[in-house]
């Protein structure tokens, strides 16, 4: 029997003590925690200031130029609206089919997708070359009839991810009702006035007890036809042009396998960190890692099929005006970071996620370590390749560059999604306390 | 005027060894003349004892799904007909963005629906009243009777006493 599950965790861990246990993260806050806040502040300071920056001087201090007009901006958005599948899809898929081991995974799966949408919705306005009208994607009334471009794909994503991000964290915030009441009977001060409001006067009444549990369950089967949408829509932002290479019959479905498979590494890896710091051994355990590591290597292989299925097509194929794109991608000027991507996406996790021994939760880590770098790439040689070399015969036309502007504000954004995850650490408990309650009552932990 | 009510609650263990018939006292105090909207079982998980009631919720997402699909529809279609711009015979609002828009609007309608439903039916809501119950723990439940007057109180707690050996608390 592998390490990784050589050694199973009581089922369920008592309840007293995970609700002491999971509430003490938001009681005390440690020097690590406020100097880390400090350095991500920073960061998000210095990349306020590149946005201003770039605002006032305009999208020429970045790397785009004719015919690269898409680069590391739209890369990061398709990145990020990936990563926000991690959440409400894996979390509305193991609801739904009863997955009894999710209970110590969904609540942080599911924090992952708002922020994550919120910092990818931030993209297309961080795009925008005059960003303060960006009102102007909402479909609000104009008396001078100036009206939103309803053929713009901009509009599509408005309407997609501001249903996403409203379903997900109606999502979020249902299963935490029962914890905001118990944290609410349980602090004084500032923090009893914010639970006392988020709780809803919830009491636990059984009537109380069945309605939230129905409507979680109902509400899980329409999350997944939104996020199944959300990144459909995402990829026919590509799809639905006539680029060469991106003009794609499996784009939709290849986006969202992407964006599962990008969702639950940086599940994985912000389980072992929660873990890590804030002592929660005996709720994440190995099993966990071990049951997320087998869903991942199903995306391995998944994402290896359809990368292979796309690029054999286009080599047969032979047509002119693709394989500029398709030879700049594999000995061009973009072989380098396409060698990288196949490598992080599959001849790494492969073997760390098919092999039980290797399974662990070390090997879980590095195997999304190395897949969150690998879909980042993978993003980065969808958008620029195609931009690049449009209906040219030959590659490496011309080379996208990004510029000191671009680089900080795509790290600045992920330092507010790690500083937005902190503070949601902070203020809620990041596993739900009752649903390990709940599980005592229900069917054994499944391994 | 309303009048003050008063909650006799009695903390009961319902898991382990001890653990209560918590269905059979409801039953119980049904059977002796108290009303079921005033006897409330409160509880940190819930208790499987009690099984799921009958609830609209899902005819009311499917309801706020066709709401939201006619809202997206007539919005898109007003807004067609009251911004003439011209567009050289195109519809202003394409097939396609129509499809995605109304898509959206369709679900996000049903989970809006869900919520308010969920909302009003568990009696959840910033302003509402509830019995704060801090003391209560996992695996224990409360079962609280709301009386309308001192009288009733006395009779409920003699009822629980008789229900259960343990005390019976009372809350104003």
């Amino acid at each position: 029997m592998s390490a990784a599950i050589s050694h199973p965790a009581p089922a369920v861990v008592d309840e007293k003590n995970a609700a002491a246990a999971l509430l003490r993260p938001m009681r005390y806050t440690s020097l690590a925690y406020r100097r880390m806040t400090l350095l991500l502040l920073m960061v998000i300071g210095w990349g306020m200031f590149c946005f201003i920056y770039q605002a006032m001087v305009g999208l020429g201090v970045t790397g785009l130029r004719r015919p690269v007009f898409w680069g590391f901006f739209v890369t990061d958005f398709v990145f990020w609206i990936g990563i926000s599948h991690a959440g409400t899809l894996i979390s509305a898929i193991l609801r739904l089919t009863n997955a009894t081991w999710r209970y110590p995974v969904t609540r942080a799966a599911e924090a992952i997708t708002v922020f994550a949408l919120m910092i990818g919705g931030l993209f297309p306005i961080i795009h925008l070359g005059r960003p303060w009208l960006f009102y102007w994607l909402a479909p609000y009334p104009s008396e001078r009839l100036i009206w939103p471009n309803f053929r713009s794909p901009l509009e599509w994503d408005f309407f997609a991810i501001s249903t996403y991000l409203t379903a997900s964290s109606l999502y979020l915030f249902l299963p935490l009702l029962p914890d905001l009441a118990l944290a609410r009977d349980r602090s004084r001060g500032w923090r009893h006035r914010l639970y006392r409001f988020l709780a809803m006067s919830w009491q636990g009444t059984q009537i109380q007890w069945r309605r939230l549990e129905l409507a979680i369950q109902l509400m899980a089967a329409v999350v997944i036809g939104i996020a199944v949408s959300v990144h459909t829509i995402v990829s026919w932002d590509f799809a639905m042009s006539i680029v060469p290479s991106w003009h794609s019959t499996i784009f939709g479905p290849y986006f969202v396998a992407g964006a599962i498979f990008s969702g639950i590494a940086a599940l994985i890896v912000i389980m072992a960190i929660l873990r890590r710091v804030y002592h929660l051994e005996d709720y994440l355990q190995p099993k966990h890692f071990s049951n997320l590591g087998k869903l991942l290597l199903t995306m391995t292989l998944l994402w290896g099929y359809f990368v292979t299925a796309e690029m054999i097509t286009t080599w047969y194929g032979n047509l002119p005006d693709e394989m500029g794109t398709f030879w700049s991608k594999v000995s061009g000027h973009y072989a380098g970071l396409f060698w990288v991507m196949v490598l992080c996406n599959f001849i790494i996790p492969f073997p760390l996620l098919a092999i039980r021994r290797l399974r662990t939760i070390r090997g879980t880590v590095i195997a999304s370590s190395t897949i969150l770098v690998g879909m980042w790439l993978e993003r980065f040689l969808i958008v620029v390749p195609g931009a690049a070399n449009q209906r040219l015969s030959f590659n490496n036309w011309y080379g996208y560059y990004p510029h000191w502007t671009e680089i900080s504000l795509s790290l600045a954004t992920l330092c507010a999604m790690a500083l937005l995850y902190m503070l949601f650490t902070k203020l809620f408990p990041i596993i739900s306390i009752w649903e390990l309650g709940a599980a005592k009552h229900n069917a054994p932990v499944s391994e | 005027m309303k009048s003050a009510t008063i909650e006799v609650s009695l903390r009961l263990p319902c898991e382990g060894e001890d653990a209560v018939n918590l269905p059979a006292m409801v039953q119980e105090l049904r059977r002796q003349g108290i009303a079921e909207r005033r006897i409330q079982v409160l509880s940190r998980e819930p208790l499987a004892a009690f099984p799921a009631s009958h609830s609209h919720m899902s005819k009311l997402g499917i309801a706020g799904a066709i709401f939201g699909f006619c809202g997206a529809i007539a919005g898109l279609v007003v807004m067609t007909l009251d911004y003439r711009v011209h567009t050289g015979g195109m519809p202003l609002i394409a097939p396609f963005p129509l499809g995605v828009i109304t898509y959206e609007m369709t679900l996000l309608g049903s989970i809006l629906a869900m919520l308010l439903t969920l909302f009003i039916s568990a009696r959840l809501g910033p302003g509402r009243r509830y019995a704060p119950h801090p003391e209560l723990d996992y695996g224990e439940a409360i079962l609280s009777v709301t009386c309308a007057d001192r009288q009733q109180a006395q009779t409920v707690r003699e009822l629980l006493a008789g229900l259960d050996p343990g005390p019976a608390e009372a809350k104003k």
